[in-house]
């Protein structure tokens, strides 16, 4: 990583600790409180930051460096065998009189090895139009990405408070084997948002604003060679072109926002309400060849889309006993069409463009979720947990169709989890250990392609395989974490190890080490 | 709650796709017997999604089909009949716009089959080991493909002027003759050069062993040196390579003279096989006296080959999207042809075998180069298969 980002990283945690009226060195914590929050604060659950009215008063930081390792043959088809991940965060909730603030650093370096095909930095990004090609060569995709959030919320009147967030994440990801791409990714969320309260009531409203860029130049290096580049339009459709180079630049606006009702005593807190979003993605294409002053510039396709979300989470407490359920559903609606050009000499010149003769739908798209978990906190302390557990069902339902081939698929799934957390203090040192187990269950699953071809036996079917596969997994996990009286309040390391399998007996282990300091 | 799980989307994810009837009727020429319009193969192709449908036509000579998605795509008729001992073989093609029901038809044309035929052509040029192209390889294979012994002597390779990046700027010539800018010409006085029923004749750029690690490239398809003829341009500098082995072609036309002949690696270079009547210096003054230009190039004559001296022809085009600027008319080449997987790819388009009768191959030759070709083939000269 770069020396000078990392210094910033450091200076911009310690000066945002440093600037906290409220110092809390006298309350006891753990890094569990980051997830916390969300039960103690219902409102987190939302997308409106006025929410953190309702954050607990404290202050604190958490600054950790963390390793991830996933590896298995239980993947899609555009998965890499091997995912390795690096990454530095430093979280922060800050109290400044009334006003509520949050802020949050990660850096993020990740190797994923094997992982053929795409030319997306991630191909399982809720759109068909990806961009591929065919040369399995065992690439490595190389990714580094920056996140920075932040939110700030303050009463400005009586009874009304207001707040705004943003979230932008910037990264570079690149593979090393012919046809080579770069993709620079850009990602920008911004909510502005206003709570009204009375008594125990509270109303909400807030908007939400997206903006996802992602611009892929694609090479060749290797000299006097061209390579094939074909782009998906859903399930095994495509169109193709054969070039020493390839551009695409994806641009995707969100647009909505979302409301919300709550009920806030001492020991009863809830919160529900709904979003509503759109989405409009275009991805245009242009070709420019090696050695020629000339570019094909093309619109590809357009995504248009709408989702629906209601949800509730509720905290009730009583002494040190919290239970805490949420449940969500969420349904996402995208239409696809694909613009119909044709290349075509333009004036008396001989300049040579793509004219655009207009769209035609040809892919739809319903994905639904629906979540319900329940957390039961056996707690020791006000910030500090004894005993942890938790339950959880998914269901997760798809179904895209294509015109013209006629062809679709679908498939459903139900997920059930449990697991459970016990800490142990000892004097200035505590342990927790952990375990947990899901299963996954497929309810149903349909696919009709139009024709066989190598889309369909690289891409389309073994996807379709993965995700129609019954499987489980369970995973075990370990900490500590000891008391400092300098710099820090805390020092903590924990590993999670665990794994999924198949019915079909193909397996994914995943194994995490962290380490970090609360201050 | 409840009301909420049902509100109904506002986007319908159920696409609102058109698709469309195309009706087509095989236009032929008045000379054709009713009885053998039907039964002629129609392929429709989407030029943008590389897919096509194939479908026989009636009695009475159309073909319909269903379904078909908005675009663009192209029309392709094959068929062939024998009467009184003769073979006919017929061609057709056309571009269809398709953006409501269509009601067109397509022309098709008798095209003529001659002894010689274009059997194989190398253009996409290879790779060295350090990565750079290597065009010197190319050649063209021409092939006996009748039953008796032919004459190679004074049969014309012939480079279209056009590199398919545009329209045809000679389409109002069309119906008569091609513009090309080489002409090149197997010396001979008509019965130096005899090739056997079921044999061919190469005609490279350099008739050496391009294998060789020294004056050639290791990485390339082809030995040459034992090639029949060569193009060699002759200039007080130098540049081209003299092969002993190899005769020479008589240079007639040479629009944009340069080194040595080089076509075009990426597929514009369309060529044909012609017999222009007369002695070796008859054809250079027919040469001479059939010239013209075009109105941006005062500068720069091309040559005009009527298509009744055109014993073969391969439309060659850089890809399905090119192929709208196809530059030969019907009865020479109805379709066209590529090398798929590009430049410098070191592979070739080549003649399907038709059949094989007493070990002599005859290869298909429609006059439609979809149906006749194989594309993305090592390039073996002088070999059958």
């Amino acid at each position: 990583m770069n020396r000078s980002a990392l210094i910033c990283t450091l200076v911009i945690s310690l000066s945002v600790h440093s600037f906290a009226q409220q110092s809390d060195t006298l309350v006891k914590t753990s890094q569990d409180i980051f997830e916390l929050m969300d039960i103690l604060n219902p409102w987190l659950h939302t997308e409106n930051p006025a929410g953190m009215q309702f954050n607990p008063g404290i202050s604190i930081s958490n600054l950790s460096l963390n390793f991830n390792r996933i590896d298995g043959d239980y993947r899609r088809a555009m998965d890499g065998d091997t995912l390795q991940k690096y990454f530095l965060n430093t979280t922060s909730y800050t109290t400044v009189g009334k006003t509520m603030l949050f802020g949050s650093f990660s850096y993020k370096k990740s190797y994923e090895r094997n992982c053929n095909f795409t030319q997306l930095n991630d191909p399982y990004r809720q759109t068909p139009y990806r961009l591929i090609d065919t040369m399995q060569r065992d690439d490595v995709y190389d990714r580094e990405f920056f996140n920075l959030r932040g939110g700030i919320s303050s009463p400005f009147a009586r009874n009304f408070s207001w707040g705004i967030s943003l979230n932008m994440d910037v990264g570079l990801a690149a593979q090393d084997r012919d046809p080579r791409p770069r993709n620079k990714v850009l990602n920008m969320d911004l909510a502005p948002g206003i709570l009204f309260t009375s008594g125990i009531l509270s109303i909400g409203i807030n908007m939400q604003y997206s903006y996802y860029n992602e611009d892929i130049e694609s090479d060749v290096i290797e000299k006097n060679v061209q390579h094939a580049f074909f782009q998906l339009h859903g399930l095994d459709t495509y169109t193709r072109h054969v070039a020493a180079s390839f551009y695409r630049l994806y641009e995707r606006t969100t647009l909505g926002g979302e409301g919300q009702f709550g009920l806030n005593t001492n020991h009863f807190k809830s919160i529900m309400g709904g979003q509503i979003l759109f989405v409009d993605e275009m991805a245009k294409d242009g070709r420019k060849a090696g050695d020629a002053s000339w570019s094909y510039l093309k619109d590809d396709s357009r995504l248009l889309g709408n989702s629906y979300r209601v949800f509730n989470a509720t905290t009730f407490n009583h002494g040190r006993y919290y239970h805490h359920l949420k449940a969500s559903y969420t349904s996402n609606y995208i239409l696809g069409s694909e613009i119909i050009q044709r290349l075509e000499q333009v004036g008396m010149k001989g300049a040579v463009n793509w004219v655009d003769y207009g769209p035609e739908e040809k892919y739809g798209s319903t994905q639904t979720d629906l979540k319900i978990n329940y957390t039961f906190l056996l707690m020791k302390e006000k910030y500090l947990e004894n005993l942890v557990l938790r339950l959880g069902m998914n269901q997760h339902s798809l179904e895209e169709i294509y015109r013209l081939p006629d062809m679709e698929q679908s498939f459903s799934n139900r997920t059930f989890s449990t697991s459970v957390q016990r800490s142990f203090y000892m004097g200035r040192h505590t342990l927790a250990i952990g375990a947990g187990v899901s299963t996954r269950k497929n309810l149903s699953g349909t696919l009709d392609a139009a024709r066989e071809n190598f889309l369909t036996r690289y891409l389309v079917q073994p996807d379709f395989n993965y995700h129609t596969s019954d499987a489980s997994g369970f995973w075990f996990d370990a900490g500590y974490s000891v008391e400092l009286n300098r710099l820090f309040d805390k020092f903590y390391a924990g590993l999670r190890a665990g794994a999924y399998r198949s019915e079909d007996q193909k397996e994914r282990q995943h194994f995490n080490i962290n380490t970090g300091v609360i201050f | 709650m409840t009301v909420l799980f049902a509100l109904p989307s506002c986007i319908e994810p159920v696409p609102d796709s058109n698709s469309y009837t195309v009706h087509l009727l095989a236009d032929y020429d008045e000379d054709v017997p009713e009885e053998f319009k039907d039964g002629a193969k129609v392929v429709f192709s989407n030029l943008t999604k590389n897919y096509s449908f194939t479908a026989y036509t009636s009695d009475s000579g159309d073909v319909t089909f269903e379904q078909i998605e908005p675009g663009f795509y192209s029309a392709t008729i094959v068929h062939s009949f024998s009467n009184e001992g003769n073979v006919y073989h017929l061609n057709g093609y056309g571009l269809v716009d398709v953006f409501d029901t269509v009601e067109d038809s397509v022309e098709v044309v008798t095209s003529k089959t001659t002894a010689w035929v274009i059997k194989q052509y190398y253009y996409s040029a290879c790779l060295t080991p350090a990565g750079k192209q290597y065009s010197d390889d190319q050649f063209v294979e021409i092939h006996n493909n009748s039953e008796m012994i032919q004459y190679a002597d004074g049969i014309s390779i012939v480079e279209h002027e056009s590199y398919s990046l545009e329209e045809n700027y000679w389409k109002f010539l069309e119906d008569s003759a091609i513009v090309a800018r080489m002409i090149m010409t197997i010396p001979g006085d008509g019965d130096d050069y005899p090739v056997q029923a079921g044999e061919s004749v190469v005609i490279a750029r350099d008739g050496i062993n391009h294998q060789d690690p020294i004056y050639g490239n290791p990485l390339c398809p082809v030995n040459l040196e034992d090639a029949e003829f060569e193009f060699y341009i002759f200039r007080e500098t130098g540049g081209d390579m003299d092969a002993l082995g190899a005769d020479n072609m008589v240079e007639n036309l040479f629009t944009f003279r340069g080194s040595d002949v080089v076509f075009h690696t990426r597929g514009g270079s369309a060529i044909a096989i012609a017999m222009i009547p007369g002695t070796q210096e008859e054809k250079q003054e027919f040469v001479d006296n059939h010239q013209i230009q075009k109105i941006t190039s005062s500068d720069r004559y091309y040559g005009i080959v009527p298509n009744d001296y055109i014993l073969d022809a391969v439309e060659v085009t850089w890809d399905e999207e090119h192929a709208i600027y196809k530059r030969l008319p019907l009865e020479l080449d109805a379709g066209y042809t590529y090398v798929d997987a590009g430049s410098r790819s070191g592979l070739c388009v080549r003649r399907k075998v038709d059949t094989i009768i007493d070990g002599r191959y005859i290869y298909k030759d429609t006059n439609n180069s979809i149906e006749d070709f194989l594309k993305d083939v090592v390039p073996k000269p002088w070999i059958n298969e």
